[in-house]
């Protein structure tokens, strides 16, 4: 079966879980693995470490793609230093199709822009999600992974685009507030009957503890009160390095590999793969991720290289 | 029997949170709470934007006394009356003995009040007197009363208080119906009366609401705070028949005055939001303390959340007071 066919096989199946919400009988069964990238409230950096965990899983042959679902306030290609001149909003208002769209870049990861400072791309029309999952189930390229970058808060749009996803990483901040937005998140997503795992990563932690204690707090209040398992993806450390990275616009695991933040986002992209491979979609192929078996917490530096164990 | 602390009388806090205010803005030490020489001073910002308060226990005859007399930044009389639940029975009563002295006062000289009483003087009597109403906590059976004084011009304040970083701050909430976001979405300042102006304002929240179905809206008569996205804030602020809008966060402000306006403003805001989106800035960084005791106490929902209830997408989601309480286990 081609990497087309599987497309083809898989993506209309997504789409048609954009349209309504859950529905059990479009659980997936061959195709790309579907990753949902989210945050409870805006800032965490969730487009920065969707745009970089991309460049990671990118394989030498299989590409990864990004789709902008930060419709209206998009800005993933400005992390890898694309310039469009096409946005969703020119295939919505049909001068363009998909393929037309799709920014390539030089690290594996292709974009499809959401259409930066558009504000009418905030609320689609149903029907324009429609079209939208008609057209990515036939254009979408050759990709690997399909990483959808969705707008911070919990929009209607948002969850009808996470909910279409088999696994949603949510990526939040050691504040309090970021970890009360990112469990509303999930609480909103357990109502809606999502069945999809659910993992979370933590960036801008100041230490491992940090990180580990910003996590198990969201995980232990998700059990206890929606009797649900949220896994652990990982840490990322606040990191000077990566102010440098963005101003560049060359995604920092590509301009500073051996930073703080690359190794923690190397051991996130690894916990992610392992995390892939259980779901029905996975194929094998190589990626540039180091196949170590390394917990994404034992490894990462952080800035003040504290490493605790809080539990 | 176990009993909390017992919290001082609203008029007292008050005054306290008055003096604080004075002393900060001139550089001082702010006075002791319990001294209660000072006089009122005129800026009270924290009960409303542009309130001056410059009479304190205003008789006007017999039985009838405003705790706090001053003006709002419309020129309007202003009256603060602050209470406990137990003097809350009297309240409306009072109220509209009020309502009724400046009815009536305002059919007389002008000359003639002043002379009788200076503060009347500094006032727009023709505009009606306005109410704000300062309490710890207020009986349901009393709300319910004063929803049916709905000729009157209420403000409804409730005190809390809370602590950040072991020290105790006060801190007032508007209650609904009162809070001037009745139904969360209520972009326009009461006191902004120009209709062109209302106009041009509720096309500018109707493109604001296409960036943020959801806006966080606070703000009182003259101002509204705005947040979009957990994020982006701005301020919207009516002086008279004009209305100035400011990003604090970037310096930018604009008086409103064309639909040329409203695109620069959205060009703006949507700016700002990419840069903190792109630089990865985190959100409300400065309000996380106070936001996050306010969801503590239930009085608000998570931004941008969905509803529980099934159907369509979109709504709100609730945390309980357990939820709230677990990532706050100290």
């Amino acid at each position: 079966m081609s990497l087309q066919d599987l497309l083809q096989g898989r993506m209309p199946r997504i789409f048609d879980r954009l349209r309504g919400g859950r529905d059990p009988s479009l659980r997936l069964g061959k195709g790309i693995p579907t990753i949902g990238v989210a945050s409870g409230k805006g800032g965490t950096g969730k487009t920065f470490c969707t745009v970089n965990l991309g460049v990671l899983l990118a394989g030498e042959r299989e590409r990864v793609t990004v789709l902008d679902a930060d419709l209206g306030l998009g800005n993933a290609h400005l992390l890898l230093g694309l310039r469009p001149t096409k946005n969703l909003q020119d295939f919505l208002e049909e001068r363009s199709g998909l393929r037309e769209l799709l920014q390539v870049s030089k690290y594996g990861v292709d974009v499809l822009p959401g259409g930066s400072g558009i504000s009418r791309l905030c609320q689609l029309e149903d029907v324009e999600m429609r079209r939208l999952a008609r057209s990515l189930s036939g254009e979408l390229p050759r990709a690997r992974t399909l990483l959808v970058d969705s707008a911070a808060g919990i929009s209607p749009q948002t969850l009808k685009f996470l909910i279409a996803a088999d696994l949603v990483l949510l990526v939040v901040t050691p504040e309090v507030t970021s970890l009360t937005d990112a469990y509303a998140m999930i609480k909103c997503l357990h109502l809606r009957g999502m069945e999809s795992r659910i993992a979370v990563l933590v960036n801008r932690a100041d230490d491992e503890g940090q990180a580990l204690e910003a996590m198990h707090r969201v995980q232990e209040v998700a059990k206890r009160f929606l009797d649900l398992h949220v896994e652990g993806c990982g840490w990322v450390p606040e990191d000077p390095a990566v102010r440098g990275a963005l101003a560049s616009r060359i995604p920092i695991v590509v301009r500073a590999p051996h930073a703080p933040a690359s190794r923690g986002l190397r051991l996130c992209a690894q916990r992610l793969e392992e995390m892939l491979i259980g779901l029905p979609a996975r194929r094998t192929f190589p990626s540039r991720v180091p196949g170590r078996s390394a917990s994404a917490f034992s490894e990462t530096g952080g800035r003040g290289g504290r490493r605790r164990r809080t539990r | 029997m176990i009993s909390g602390p017992i919290p001082p009388h609203p008029r007292l806090v008050v005054e306290g949170l008055l003096r604080f205010h004075r002393s900060r803005k001139q550089g001082e030490a702010a006075p002791p709470a319990e001294d209660p020489g000072l006089p009122v001073p005129s800026g009270a910002d924290f009960l409303e934007e542009g309130l001056e308060l410059f009479e304190q226990d205003l008789v006007l005859e017999e039985g009838l006394a405003i705790d706090f007399f001053g003006k709002d930044a419309g020129g309007a009389p202003v009256a603060v009356l602050a209470s406990e639940e137990e003097e809350q029975d009297e309240l409306p009563l009072r109220l509209l003995d009020l309502d009724a002295w400046f009815r009536r006062g305002r059919t007389l000289p002008r000359g003639l009040l002043a002379q009788a009483c200076p503060a009347l003087a500094k006032v727009e009597l023709g505009h009606g007197l306005r109410f704000v109403l300062v309490a710890h906590s207020y009986e349901s059976r009393f709300l319910e009363r004063l929803q049916g004084l709905d000729a009157l011009d209420l403000t409804v304040l409730e005190f809390g208080r809370l602590r950040v970083r072991g020290e105790g701050l006060w801190f007032l909430r508007a209650l609904p119906p009162w809070d001037g976001d009745r139904d969360g979405r209520r972009p326009l300042p009461e006191g902004l009366a120009d209709e062109d102006m209302r106009g041009l304002v509720a096309r500018l929240m109707d493109r604001v609401h296409e960036i943020d179905p959801r806006p966080v809206i606070q703000g009182d008569r003259y101002h509204r705070e705005i947040w979009l996205r957990g994020g982006v804030h701005f301020r919207v602020e009516v002086d008279g028949a004009s209305v100035e809008i400011r990003i604090p966060e970037k310096g930018q402000h604009w008086i409103l005055g064309d639909e040329g306006d409203i695109d620069r403003i959205l060009d703006a805001l949507l700016r700002v939001e990419l840069e903190r989106e792109a630089l990865g800035v985190p959100s409300r960084d400065g309000d996380a303390e106070w936001e996050s005791p306010r969801r503590k106490n239930g009085s608000l929902s998570t931004r941008s959340e969905d509803s529980g209830s099934g159907g369509t997408l979109g709504g709100r989601v609730h945390l309980s007071e357990e939820e709230m309480a677990a990532f706050f286990p100290d």
